[in-house]
């Protein structure tokens, strides 16, 4: 099968077939001209040799005619360069001698009447085909009728017929034969230029098209998925092709660099899908943790509600319709007024809590002293017989000026001083510690003068993971006593009271070895630290400070 | 024979009111406070009602339920489910638990009392 022609192919195809069209038609050309010359040249002068010879023999020829001597004539004539025949006629075209002619041509017939001026010429083949070049000349007794002065000429216009004819006959092959010895020289000085013109040819030809070739196969490659090749021939070159392997580069590099861009595109997008999707995985975890909170949430505030509700109807029938003694009267009254107290607490929490977080509490900010503050909360509970020994490990000598929501702050000493005996033993020792710091707690949002409530208990402790857990609402933790006297809900209010004061609370605790409640409040600059003075004393004087 | 009322609530006001109300009608009453105790007393004792709290710390009644009504010894115990915690799945919950009553704290004494009398007076 025969291979496709390539660009190289193509080029070298035409230019050769080109420019042998081109020599072909050159050397018939030249070879035909050549002819055209040689047999001119023969013609001329084997004209000229027939006027002279006519000339010197002209009353022989016309008048004598003695066949003698008009066959050493003829021979005389043919002897001379390369004519082939010497044929006299008469008048009447009857040959008078001859020399040397053909016997073919010598019954052609009537010799063409030449009436003209000059000799005619013809060419003739003899039977074997052989070619000659015949010139007939006319004989007129006045002369060849070839003078070219203008009286011969008006006398063969006036009708002066000849009286011979001339035939000379010049054999083809005598012109070929010299064609043959002129041409190939000739012929074959251009063939060579026409072949350096040709090689010269191809080879530019080939230099164009190299890098077109190498031009395809990288695009071939490239195409195929390989972006890393290049044309690496005829960069340099100035013309279209040079300029077209650049661009072809730049546009393979182009290619690259989009197909990276495209990639690290979609290697991002796929990075953020992922990322996104594991945020919105996470999102929707956590809203359906915080569905299961909040149901949790109305279930356990629903349990805290009923249960102590539960023992004031049951007991309150049962004193209706059952059969009591005094002791177990009094009992189940008793009953019915704690649990109704307690539901009380807890109703009350619950609303502080809501309202807190709903930021529709309703603080008094007043300026105070810290101490007094801790020390009222804790004769509250001596007073109630609930604690039999508080003691203040250190208490600063000078005030601790607060800006605080009084009774709300006592509610947070007294959360954890309850706290501190619900957890604590018998005998166990509740401590208080106060004293001045750079920051606020473990967060230290924003550093500043701080004051710290700590309060100590030698309780069983709190182990690490629930150390955050217990200020969540209703966290009861473990229960010492057969009856929950808690809400849950002290420490989950007492977080939220701190935090609205712009402190933190925290607890220490290390199990078996008791624990540690911290909270911090803001010190109140002092009144010379205030940039307005005449505000900071009308505030000291309403008793009223910082935001509500 | 006496008919056996068993009480299963970490709640002991609560236990100490069905109790009560169950021996004033004339039923034996027995009690525990948490699930565990609960479902080895059950066992035990086969009492013929129980009231059972939904909600308690470690085996709640959920379970319980589910491991007596599973048990072929125990499976005819008429389980009487207590919530407190007021959400319209807790009843599905109960009953899909397999329990046979449902009901809400706080509960009335004297409809207590005509249930027991409904449930236990029927045969001898």
């Amino acid at each position: 099968m025969r291979k496709r022609l390539g660009i190289t192919g193509k080029l070298v195809v035409s230019s050769v077939g080109i420019f042998a069209t081109l020599w072909l038609a050159m050397t018939l050309y030249s070879v035909h001209q050549f002819q055209q010359l040689l047999y001119e040249q023969n013609v001329r002068r084997t004209e000229a040799q027939i006027l002279n010879w006519i000339e010197a023999n002209i009353s022989q020829i016309t008048i004598t005619r003695d066949p003698g001597s008009l066959d050493r004539l003829v021979r005389e004539l043919r002897s001379k360069h390369a004519i082939s025949y010497v044929a006299i006629l008469d008048a009447e075209s009857r040959i008078l001698a001859q020399s040397g002619m053909p016997a073919s041509l010598t019954d052609q017939g009537p010799a063409p009447q030449v009436a003209g001026i000059t000799s005619r010429l013809r060419v003739i083949r003899d039977s074997g085909g052989r070619r000659f070049f015949e010139v007939v000349t006319p004989v007129k007794s006045s002369g060849t009728g070839m003078s070219s002065d203008l009286d011969s000429v008006f006398e063969l216009a006036a009708g002066n017929a000849a009286a011979a004819h001339i035939r000379t006959g010049i054999d083809g092959r005598e012109i070929n034969r010299d064609l043959m010895r002129l041409a190939p020289r000739h012929i074959m000085l251009y063939s060579l230029l026409v072949f350096i013109a040709l090689a010269i040819d191809i080879a530019l030809a080939s230099r164009v098209a190299k890098p077109v070739k190498t031009m395809a196969r990288v695009a071939k490659q490239i195409s195929a998925g390989n972006l890393s090749e290049r044309v690496r021939r005829g960069l340099e070159l100035g013309d279209e092709v040079g300029e077209l392997a650049r661009n072809f580069n730049q546009m393979a590099d182009r290619l690259a660099e989009n197909r990276e861009e495209m990639n690290a595109l979609y290697a991002d997008l796929e990075r953020k899908v992922a990322e996104r999707t594991l945020e919105l995985e996470d999102a929707n975890r956590r809203l359906q943790e915080l569905d299961k909170l909040k149901s949790d949430f109305l279930s356990t505030v629903s349990h805290e509600l009923r249960t102590p509700l539960t023992s004031i109807k049951g007991f309150a029938q049962i004193l209706l319709d059952s059969p009591l003694d005094e002791p177990t009267t009094r009992r189940y009254l008793d009953i019915i007024d704690k649990e109704s107290d307690r539901l009380t607490r807890l109703i009350s929490d619950l609303l502080d809590l809501a309202k807190i977080e709903r930021h529709e509490m309703s603080w008094t900010m007043v300026n105070g002293d810290l101490r007094e503050i801790v020390s009222k909360a804790v004769s509250s509970l001596v007073a109630l017989g609930k604690i039999q020994q508080v003691r203040f490990d250190f208490v600063p000598s000078h005030p601790l000026p607060v800006c605080v929501d009084t009774d709300r702050i006592q509610q947070v000493v007294t959360n954890l001083l309850g706290n501190a005996i619900k957890f604590s033993s018998e005998s166990g020792r509740i401590e208080i510690r106060m004293e001045e710091r750079t920051s606020s707690g473990p967060r230290d949002a924003h550093p500043g003068r701080y004051v710290s409530v700590a309060v100590s208990d030698k309780g069983p402790g709190i182990p690490r993971e629930e150390r955050e857990r217990i200020f969540t609402k209703f966290y009861q933790g473990p229960r010492t006593q057969p009856r929950r006297s808690g809400t849950g809900l002290g420490l989950a209010i007492s977080r939220e009271i701190v935090t609205h004061h712009g402190g933190e609370i925290w607890v220490e605790s290390e199990l078996r070895s008791g624990s540690t409640f911290y909270f911090t409040v803001p010190l109140r600059p002092e009144p010379e630290e205030l940039a307005d003075s005449a505000k900071a004393r009308r505030e000291e004087r309403e008793g009223e400070c910082g935001k509500r | 024979m006496r008919k056996k009322v068993m009480v299963c609530d970490d709640d002991l006001y609560v236990i100490e009111l069905l109790c009560r109300i169950a021996r004033e009608e004339g039923f034996d009453a027995i009690s525990a406070e948490d699930g565990k105790e609960g479902l080895r007393l059950a066992r035990e004792q086969l009492p013929d009602v129980l009231f059972l709290d939904m909600m308690m710390d470690g085996k709640d009644g959920l379970e319980v339920c589910r491991e007596l009504k599973s048990n072929s010894a125990t499976r005819q115990i008429y389980v009487i489910m207590l919530s407190a915690m007021g959400q319209s799945t807790d009843a599905e919950s109960g009953y899909r638990a397999g329990a046979d009553q449902y009901d809400t704290k706080p509960f009335s004494p004297r409809l207590v009392r005509k249930k027991l009398h409904e449930l236990l007076d029927t045969d001898p």
